[in-house]
């Protein structure tokens, strides 16, 4: 089963994305930044979804810095956000984001996204 | 759907439709802590309580909070910088709109918001025929 990490502070949002996902994959979750790097190391997932806002830094931060990082930088990523500003949606999509969801998001566009950038 | 992923659905739903309120009266506390006394990292938890209220609201179907979380939101970001000045900070507005976050707990109907929520986060799989069918339309 592949591995997806979470990187989600709010805990009803978490909760939910892995209820939608748990059956197709396994789901790990972080709460911050410095967190999910921490699990990104151990658990070398298949794909990162990132919220946009997090503790510790931000979904774009972490995208960066996973780039810089051999080991890390062939991890597609899907962003999902609150936040409509535009920039930040570009800024994503030049780094190579395999989506870009705004809250409320579709479930099964979310889903198709994942498999397409995971290769599935 | 079959009956048991609606009812793993209906149970996350209730525990946030629960919790709703604890969640508006929390954003209520820290604006009245703030208005008694300014500190910094205060302001930064009560905005991301508000951003997470935005964002939570809408994914569960509450569309009318999300919208007024969303306009306090809005209010409240370009005061994260540290180049604005806090005392331009609106308490009689921000008092305001928590108001209307409250109002709008106790006017929606949870029915509707449920239906909201389920048809948006439950994973039908007839997406991609959606999509097919959008996509030959156009053809």
């Amino acid at each position: 089963m592949k591995k997806i990490l979470i990187i989600e502070d709010d805990k009803d949002i978490a909760r939910l994305l892995v209820t939608q996902l748990k059956s197709q994959y396994q789901v790990h979750i972080a709460f911050d930044a410095v967190q999910g790097f921490r699990t990104m190391q151990q658990e070398k997932p298949d794909l990162l979804l990132l919220d946009v806002s997090v503790p510790a830094g931000t979904g774009i931060s972490i995208a960066e810095k996973t780039l810089e990082l051999p080991h890390l930088a062939g991890t597609p990523f899907i962003f999902i956000s609150a936040n409509q500003d535009p920039a930040i949606r570009k800024r994503a999509l030049e780094l190579g984001a395999g989506g870009f969801f705004n809250k409320p998001w579709d479930a099964q566009e979310l889903l198709d996204a994942i498999k397409k950038a995971i290769g599935d | 759907m079959d009956s048991e992923t609606k009812a793993k659905f209906v149970d996350l739903f209730e525990d946030y439709s629960k919790n709703l309120p604890e969640k508006i009266q929390y954003i209520d506390e820290l604006a009245k802590r703030l208005q008694d006394q300014w500190d910094a990292d205060l302001f930064s938890e009560f905005y991301r309580k508000v951003h997470s209220l935005h964002g939570s609201a809408g994914v569960y179907g509450y569309i009318v909070l999300k919208q007024l979380a969303d306009g306090l939101e809005a209010y409240l970001k370009p005061f994260l910088a540290s180049s604005v000045d806090l005392k331009a900070l609106n308490f009689q507005k921000i008092t305001s709109d928590i108001n209307a976050l409250k109002k709008a707990w106790h006017d929606t109907s949870s029915e509707k918001a449920l239906s909201i929520f389920l048809k948006s986060n439950i994973i039908t799989g007839d997406a991609g025929e959606k999509n097919e069918k959008n996509s030959n339309h156009r053809r």
